[in-house]
């Protein structure tokens, strides 16, 4: 149950949770875009993504994310990683040359376990991140943010508040349904269902007597709901108010300060790399180079 | 079946921000046979505590001792070897059971259960079938969809698919809430013949009618803690407004003709009949 909960929000009140969710929003996608921006240079890759790693860090320990999870969530991922590291591997890549050792006339390079820890590194700070604002942003907010960013496409007659609604009555179901799923599997053990146990076949006859009460009852209370909204004059058409309101405060300002500072700084890097080739970080600091 | 409780403690959703204590050192016996009876609050932790008579919660601290069946602390959870089969002996029936129902038709949903602890598929139809008349569903309704009936009639098919475990200790919470007088009064016969046949039954219930009526042992539960365990008559008997429990109407108006002198038993009063029968005694002589 645990793995479940990493990145649900939590009830702590950090800097960060006070962050308007359009400002996280924005910030969120500017360093994922910043974590993916690629380099021709292999240290200055290095240390950018250093950096951003601290960053994160931080940012973790300041939001009150568990940095433990995020680690352990690897363990979560061994297959996409050994799948990755095969791909690396023995798809012959011509700007791979450092070579390890040749198995059965296959050369493999030390470049590819680099290029594949490299990945993962990213993948766990795009992970990091997005728990980061999955935990800190009540799931409300994260859909009024989205909405907000959507309302342009309301011109194209695209159904904004509509999906927007949908949206943040499927979240809001979401604990409802993990504790209706909770109290079906105790009331199933009761009966002498072992989730854990037994043979496959037992295990989908188990699945079953979960899935189905879960399915009937989430029939039921979809039905009820729209019931109710009906009855209480719910109109998609209607232009409504909202009772949490979105603010930017100072905190608005500092994160985005340091956030999209974060951003600019990588992305001035990355054009000077592309305009004028290959920055070396370490040459230009320490005039070296290191030769790769 | 005797149960022991020693020195309980639970806390939902530990090391969480919503951490939230529900049991504190909550030690209760009961013994075989008895009609017992669970009463408090919503939210003073009565659910959560039957929940570990059957293993389904296992304790911050504390032991569960059900004859020679031990439910350990969270601590040494792997000695917690046997709860699948002392799920067998003891059998909860829980809050709104009406939810739980998947199969087809009624008997194949009641046989469910039975045939998880390895009865086979012929002996467990037969034994559904049994469960479901003693619940009061006729042959009728069957081979029927549990999705086609009434809420009631669902709730007894429920029920029924614990009783088909035939477990030597039954655990109802609150299996009357929302159902009409004449299902209460269904149900809780039901329960009187099981407890005659020597089964110990515990129900959670909210109804103090129902408390007097039926049950020989009372426990209260208030803000996660054990405050009162006792029979029902000496419950009622004090004033128990520190329990917030309210006092039956018929036992309030037996005391009060007492204490205006018709000389009546008050111990012996269980149900209006009862009482009507002591008023008659008292005017014959
Ligand atoms: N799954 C759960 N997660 C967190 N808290 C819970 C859960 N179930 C119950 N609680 C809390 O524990 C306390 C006791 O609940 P419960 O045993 O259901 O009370 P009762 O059955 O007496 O109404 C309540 O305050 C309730 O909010
Ligand atoms: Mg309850």
């Amino acid at each position: 149950m645990n793995s479940l909960t990493f990145g649900r929000y939590t009830t702590f009140n950090t800097f960060i949770h006070k962050v308007d969710a359009r400002n996280k929003i924005l910030l969120l996608i500017l360093l994922l875009v910043a974590i993916f921006l690629k380099f021709s240079v292999w240290s200055t890759a290095l240390i950018l993504s250093g950096v951003l790693f601290i960053s994160l860090i931080i940012l973790m320990l300041i939001s009150k994310v568990s940095f433990l999870q995020l680690l352990k969530s690897l363990l979560g991922m061994w297959f996409l990683i050994l799948f990755l590291l095969a791909i690396y591997i023995f798809v012959p890549n011509s700007s791979y040359h450092m070579l390890w050792v040749t198995w059965w006339k296959i050369n493999i390079y030390y470049d590819a376990f680099f290029q594949c820890g490299y990945i993962i590194l990213r993948l766990l700070m795009m992970l990091g991140l997005t728990m980061v604002l999955t935990a800190t942003t009540k799931p409300m907010d994260l859909t009024h943010g989205f909405e907000w960013y959507m309302t342009p496409l309301k011109v194209i007659r695209f159904p904004v508040h509509e999906i927007a609604m949908t949206i943040s009555i499927a979240l809001r179901f979401i604990p409802t349904l993990l504790e209706e799923t909770e109290r079906i599997m105790k009331a199933q053990a009761s009966r002498g269902v072992d989730y854990s146990r037994g043979r496959f076949f037992k295990k989908v006859r188990a699945l079953f007597s979960l899935i189905i009460p879960l399915l009937i009852s989430s029939f039921q209370r979809s039905e009820e709901l729209a019931d109710a909204m009906e009855a209480r004059g719910y109109n998609p058409k209607e232009k409504r108010t909202s009772y949490s309101k979105l603010s930017f405060t100072w905190r608005d300002i500092i994160a985005f300060l340091i956030g999209g500072g974060i951003f600019a700084g990588v992305l001035v890097l990355f054009i000077y790399d592309k305009n004028t080739a290959n920055i070396d970080l370490i040459n230009m600091f320490f005039g070296v180079s290191i030769g790769w | 079946m005797s149960i022991k409780v020693s020195n309980l403690f639970y806390t939902y959703a530990k090391k969480t921000p919503n951490e939230h204590l529900a049991l504190n050192d909550v030690s209760l016996e009961i013994k075989q046979g008895d009609f017992v009876s669970i009463v408090g609050h919503t939210g003073s932790g009565k659910s959560t505590l039957v929940q570990h008579l059957n293993g389904l919660l296992v304790a911050d601290s504390g032991l569960i001792e059900i004859d020679d069946f031990t439910v350990y602390p969270y601590k040494q959870r792997r000695k917690n070897k046997k709860l699948h089969s002392l799920r067998k002996h003891v059998g909860v029936v829980f809050q709104f059971p009406e939810y739980q129902l998947f199969e087809e038709t009624i008997v194949k949903d009641v046989a469910f259960g039975p045939k998880n602890f390895k009865i086979k598929e012929k002996e467990a139809t037969e034994i559904a079938k049994k469960a479901l008349l003693s619940v009061g569903i006729p042959e009728t309704y069957f081979e029927r969809s549990p999705f086609e009936l009434s809420g009631g009639e669902r709730r007894r098919v429920a029920i029924a698919g614990i009783f088909a475990l035939e477990p030597d200790i039954v655990i109802l919470d609150e299996p009357t809430a929302g159902l009409d007088p004449k299902g209460q009064e269904e149900i809780m016969n039901l329960l009187v013949k099981m407890n005659q046949e020597g089964k110990t039954i515990i129900l959670v219930t909210h109804d103090m009618d129902l408390v007097l009526r039926y049950t020989n042992h009372v426990f209260v539960l208030k803000d996660k803690e054990l405050v009162f365990s006792g029979t029902p008559i000496e419950l009622f008997s004090h004033n128990r407004e520190d329990l917030s429990i309210e006092i039956p109407p018929l036992f309030t108006f037996a005391r009060k003709l007492k204490n205006r002198g018709l000389d009546i038993n008050i111990s012996d009063i269980r149900n209006v009949d009862d009482l009507f029968e002591q008023i008659q005694k008292e005017k014959k002589r």
